[in-house]
């Protein structure tokens, strides 16, 4: 379990994670998302040790990271910005990465390798970028760590890869309880692969959650009537948001949908829609509910009507 | 068996609960049938094994299955009976899209036949 | 364990290549010495490893940045300290792969080439590999330490450069600045002679460099105090650069130092140096060049600052601490002055001595005189040594704090006395176990070595040849031989005489002799040749250089019988043909020069004299000015075809060297098929002076050196039976006469060049004339 109290980073003047509180349960895959510098990837970092907290702390397992081998060597990196050795191919890194992480499977690297038809034995500055991102990801699984951290990794892989990726990493999950903190600027991929879930804005968490929850404590209510109403007609309700166009009102409703879906039947309405919401959805009106204005992320891919 | 949209707006977790009910409400899966493996279907359909987990353990909870330690999971008796009373949304539903075939003019006639094939399909089986 | 092969591998690259690069040096290095046409010494230490010397500094330089490079990239930065290695285990990972190339490096380097000079059986010291492998290893690891540090501190390449400079160099040089300022202060102080803290070469890495303005330190380099000393700061600088590295901020990577405190003092460190020549004794303080440097190290200050921080009123906030700098060469100065001061006065008591050394004067030397080596093993502890030493110590001290130097105007000589002057280094070592080095100028070296003869040790080791098996070169005769080899008569000869004597084969240690300018030619201090002597005793290589003379006359036998047997090209009736056609040369290229060498010619106080007289005569010469002894030379010829070889040192002997051509009235040169022509040099040779040029047939041209001449340079000594003898000592009678005539009109008539009446005088009392033995 990854635990992180009252986290500070500074660099120089600029405060990149101020007092970050979260709980990362051991055995979940967990999503961050939030706007460019709002920590992420300094948030990933003090989680494996690369840089030391200002303030607070990160433990894993209940063990400080940084400059621990002892509980470094259960956490494997997958970075934004890929670091391989100079003039170096697969089996070379696989070689670092071995000499590094003790329970190194190359049995797995061969496995992936041979799926994906990557050469090892090609020089890795003539890949190309996504196929770069292929062999770090590989690199990583392959060290058969209890925790994996993804900076942004699947936002540059193509379907195909992602799905094996993820079912590599399920296997992992079932098999041996690993965890995964995925960050990604799309909370369309996101909803699909995670079941944890936090939102980072300005150096804090400000949203922690289970998707489940998140994604059914949520609804939209197209309701029509036949005759004048307003908002206040749905005084039993939750409301976090309310609009009208002539007869017809889309609100966002917070609770129980099904109880509050039987209210509004009750009601006798002339229409009524009641629809869960996505993701991105949940998060802008929840942070409007919050206080917090900030730009919708944009999705990647699969972007939907 | 089970198939997964994506890109709907319904969570996974309720599709999966959803899909697994119809299965069994549909006579697919019987009494005592086992429920695919967390694995197997995670692996199969891409899906985050905890999600799966999560909708098995809602449905034990509902009582429409039960698990066996290290054996997996099985349908209960009586599952359809459990999943029917959680069916009042459907009668709602059912009222209310009567109401827009009223407006809409199309002769009860018609509803009435179309539930009656329904459950008759059901009786003849 | 792992971490530490993996850094091997990683440092492979560049580290093959550096071994591969030293290996081939120390290959192509070792053939030029071993191939080269007069071998005939034995290479330094550093002469022999030269490559490794450069490899001290781009090895552990190299090594460092590329070990560490992960530091000056963010995502490298990040990437390896995210692994699951500590910090201190990276750290030393990194460092012990570097470890391990620098020691294959090193080995590889010292054993190709300690193979080839065995191979090709050219003469080294066996202890130079020996030591070079440590030596060169603990040099080039205290370079990557100071790189190590520079890596952990900063981010940028550039950064890491300056700062490995600034922690490899700055602190040696202040170091060096000041025992520069304290010798140049002390005035008898010499650098071998500084304490140990201030010495140069206790760094082996820095004190290399240092050699090459300091050569009187490069016997001092190799000690194994130094090797340690360098050992122990190298472990204490990667254990500093450890914990930096532990400290690190992954996130400075691409960062020099950007906050203000890390540039101000980056910038006074830049003044320091500049500001350091004030106390360094380089540059005489006056007003003006105080100003001067003072004005050049704050404009230095300025422009650092204003490049580096941008912001003027930044500037100006850290202009202050310019005089931390400042207040630090002022302190500096005046702490050498007191220092070089008191180091001069210091003047042992006699009670307090407890013995004095000599370590000899070619200490600073590349090779020493084997008895020089012996003495300086030597405790003196005789009373009159030590009296004459603190004193000649104190009268330095006091005529230099007097004058400001030695001046010898201060000692009142006596003018019988034969004075020697010489400045040797004495150690003064105290009961209480202190040693006071200084360079000692003693005026009356006599009377130095007749104290010193009072120890036995002395006297032996002032007659003690190098122990046979040590040689390596021996050479006499313009015979070099490559191999000492045991069937060398002369030097046998030389060996038994020295041991059944009591003479002193060294001149450096028969200083009563040395005031006397016509040393060589009387008596027994006649020379008839030489030997030269090298070998080594542990680490210390030794050369000396023996004359033989009438001393040691069983070798100057063995010596002319070795002569006389290998003699060639005599052409004594050739000579007699050309000396006879030199009235009267033909051509207008003939001349004739002869150089008749006498030994133990009777003078008239009784002595017995070597000399040479000279005979030329050039066919275009004008004899109406120049001193014409034809005559002469030609019946001296006539007798000499009359000698016979001789082997008697003591015998009235001559020894006669001569070239020259004429030609013949048959058109024919006297002595043709004799005749030698030395270089011939073609239009695309060097420029010849002067000469015959002829047109060749494919059109280029050669000069013929204008001596297409008879060379006798190898002829026997010759000796005449006594009627001859009696006439030849006549001849020279005559001959100085003439020459005395000669030189007296000549010096008359030339404005310029008159010799005082005094002059002739001495020139007249030191050549008596030659006592004609009766015949008979």
């Amino acid at each position: 379990m990854i635990v992180a109290r009252k986290l500070t980073k500074r660099f120089g003047e600029v405060e990149a994670l101020v007092n970050l509180n979260c709980n990362i349960p051991q055995g979940c895959i967990y999503g961050m998302v939030g706007a460019n510098g709002a920590g992420k990837s300094t948030f990933l970092r003090l989680c494996n040790g690369v840089y030391q907290p200002d303030e607070g702390s990160v433990s894993i397992n209940g063990g400080g990271v940084f400059d621990s081998p002892s509980v470094k060597e259960h956490c494997v990196f997958v970075p934004d910005e890929l670091y391989f050795l100079p003039q170096s191919n697969m089996l070379r890194m696989a070689k670092l990465y071995e000499a590094m992480y003790p329970r190194f499977s190359w049995e797995r690297f061969d496995d992936l390798t041979g799926t994906f038809r990557l050469d090892r034995t090609r020089t890795l500055n003539t890949f190309s970028k996504g196929m770069r991102r292929q062999v770090a990801t590989i690199l990583a699984l392959s060290s058969m760590t209890d925790y994996v951290f993804f900076d942004e990794t699947f936002d540059g892989l193509d379907p195909v890869m992602r799905n094996l990726v993820k079912s590599t990493l399920y296997d992992d999950v079932l098999e041996r309880g690993c965890t995964a903190v995925i960050t990604s600027h799309s909370l369309r991929e996101l909803e699909d692969t995670c079941d944890q879930l936090a939102l980072l804005y300005q150096g804090g968490v400000v949203f922690e959650s289970d998707v489940q929850n998140l994604k059914t404590s949520l609804f939209k209510v197209q309701v029509a009537f036949s005759d004048e109403y307003d908002a206040s007609r749905f005084d039993g309700l939750d409301i976090l948001s309310f609009s009208k166009q002539g007869s017809v009102a889309n609100m966002i409703v917070k609770g129980e949908r099904d109880r509050s879906r039987a209210l509004i039947a009750k009601m006798d309405p002339l229409l009524l829609e009641v629809l869960p919401l996505t993701l991105e959805e949940v998060f802008l009106y929840e942070m409007e509910s919050l206080g917090y204005y900030f730009e919708e992320p944009k999705a990647k891919g699969g972007e939907r009507a | 068996m089970i198939q997964i949209d994506r890109f709907g707006r319904t969570p996974i977790y309720e599709q999966i609960i959803d899909q697994i009910q119809r299965l069994i409400i549909t006579g697919v899966l019987k009494a005592g049938d086992q429920l695919p493996s967390v694995r197997t279907l995670s692996q199969k359909l891409s899906i985050n094994p905890n999600t799966l987990q999560k909708a098995y353990s809602e449905l034990e909870r509902r009582g429409v299955c039960i698990s066996a330690p290290g054996n997996g999971r099985f349908v209960t008796e009586n599952a359809v009976s459990v999943i029917g009373e959680g069916m009042n949304e459907q009668i709602e539903e059912i009222k209310r899209i009567g109401r827009e075939l009223y407006v809409a003019g199309i002769p009860i006639e018609r509803v009435l036949e179309a539930i009656e094939s329904a459950y008759g399909k059901e009786s003849k089986v | 364990m792992k971490p530490y092969l993996e850094s091997v591998r990683r440092l492979s690259r560049l580290g093959l290549i550096l071994l591969v690069l030293t290996a081939v040096g120390g290959i192509v290095v070792a053939i030029q010495f071993c191939t080269a046409a007069n071998q005939s010494t034995i290479p330094s230490l550093s002469d022999m490893f030269m490559p490794l010397t450069i490899y001290t500094f781009i090895g552990g330089i190299v090594l460092a940045f590329d070990g560490f490079s992960f530091l000056t990239k963010r995502a490298d930065s990040d990437f390896y300290h995210s692994l699951p290695v500590s910090r201190r285990g990276l750290f030393w990972a990194v460092t012990l792969a570097a470890l391990t190339w620098v020691a294959a490096t090193v080995l590889t380097g010292v054993i190709f080439t300690t193979l080839i000079f065995t191979v090709s059986k050219t003469a080294f010291v066996p202890l130079y590999p020996l030591v070079a492998v440590p030596f060169y290893i603990i040099a080039t690891m205290l370079v990557f330490a100071a790189a190590a540090i520079a890596c952990s501190l900063t981010g940028t390449l550039i950064t890491d450069i300056a700062l490995t400079l600034i922690v490899l160099f700055l602190p040696r040089f202040i170091q060096f600045v000041i025992a520069r300022g304290i010798v140049a202060q002390a005035g008898i102080v010499s650098w071998i002679d500084l304490p140990w803290y201030l010495t140069p070469v206790t760094n082996i890495a820095t004190g290399q460099i240092v050699l090459f303005s300091r050569e009187i330190l490069r016997n001092q380099i190799y000690n194994w105090g130094n090797l340690v000393y360098s050992l122990l700061l190298a472990a204490a600088e990667l254990f500093a650069a450890c914990l930096l590295f532990r400290r690190r901020h992954s996130e400075i990577a691409e960062h020099g130092a950007k906050n203000v405190k890390m540039q101000t003092l980056f910038a006074c460190l830049l003044v320091l140096p500049i500001l350091m020549l004030l106390v360094s004794g380089v540059v005489n303080i006056t007003g003006q060049s105080l100003l001067l440097i003072i004005a050049i190290a704050l404009g230095c200050y300025l422009v650092y600052q204003i490049v580096v921080l941008r912001k003027t009123k930044r500037v100006l906030r850290s202009l202050p601490w310019f005089l931390i700098p400042g207040l630090m060469t002022i302190c500096l100065y005046f702490g050498v002055q007191l220092a070089g001061d008191a180091m001069r006065n210091d003047v042992p008591l006699q009670q307090d001595v407890a013995y004095v050394e000599f370590p000899g004067s070619d200490r600073t030397e590349d090779t020493v005189s084997y008895a020089s080596y012996l003495v300086s093993q030597i405790d003196f502890d005789e009373e009159d040594v030590i009296e004459y030493v603190l004193s000649t110590l104190r009268d330095n001290v006091e005529s230099y704090n007097q004058y400001g130097y030695f001046n010898y105007d201060y000692y009142e000589y006596d003018s019988n006395e034969n004075y020697y002057t010489s400045s040797e280094p004495v150690n003064i070592v105290l009961k209480n176990g202190r040693t006071i080095g200084r360079v000692v100028t003693f005026v009356n070296g006599a009377y130095l070595d007749s104290v010193r003869g009072e120890n036995s040790e002395y006297v032996e080791a002032i007659s003690s040849m190098p122990p046979e098996d040590s040689i390596r070169y021996c050479q006499n005769m313009d015979v070099y031989d490559e191999n000492y080899s045991d069937g060398d008569q002369i030097r046998k000869a030389f060996y038994d005489e020295v041991a059944s004597t009591d003479y002193v084969p060294y001149d450096a240690f028969r200083k009563a002799e040395y005031n006397r300018y016509d040393r060589y030619s009387r008596d027994e201090m006649q020379t008839f040749g030489s030997l030269r002597l090298q070998g080594y005793i542990g680490m210390v290589r030794y050369s000396d250089y023996y004359s033989i003379c009438l001393e040691m006359p069983e070798t100057c036998s063995v010596w002319m019988e070795v002569q006389n047997n290998t003699s060639s090209d005599e052409h004594l009736d050739l000579l007699q043909q050309i000396c006879a056609a030199s009235d009267n040369f033909l051509d207008e290229d003939d001349t004739i020069n002869v150089t008749f060498s006498f030994y133990n010619i009777p003078m008239k106080d009784g002595s017995k004299q070597a000399s040479s007289f000279y005979y030329s005569k050039y066919a275009y010469s004008d004899t109406s000015s120049s001193l014409d002894c034809s005559d002469l030379a030609a019946e001296l010829v006539e007798l000499l075809n009359r000698s016979t070889p001789t082997t008697d040192p003591n015998a009235f002997c001559i020894y006669t060297t001569w070239s020259g051509r004429a030609m013949g009235e048959d058109g024919v040169y006297i002595g043709a098929d004799a005749m030698v022509y030395p270089n011939v040099a073609t239009d695309s040779d060097l420029y010849a002076s002067y000469g015959n040029m002829v047109l060749t047939s494919d059109g280029s041209t050669i000069y013929v050196g204008q001596h297409g001449s008879i060379y006798s340079y190898n002829p026997c000594y010759r000796s005449f039976t006594a009627v001859d003898e009696a006439r030849v000592i006549q001849i020279l009678n005559e001959w100085q006469e003439r020459q005395k005539v000669w030189s007296y009109s000549y010096d008359e008539t030339d404005d310029g060049n008159i010799i005082d009446e005094n002059g002739l005088e001495d020139f007249d009392s030191s050549m008596p004339t030659p006592t004609p033995t009766p015949a008979g």
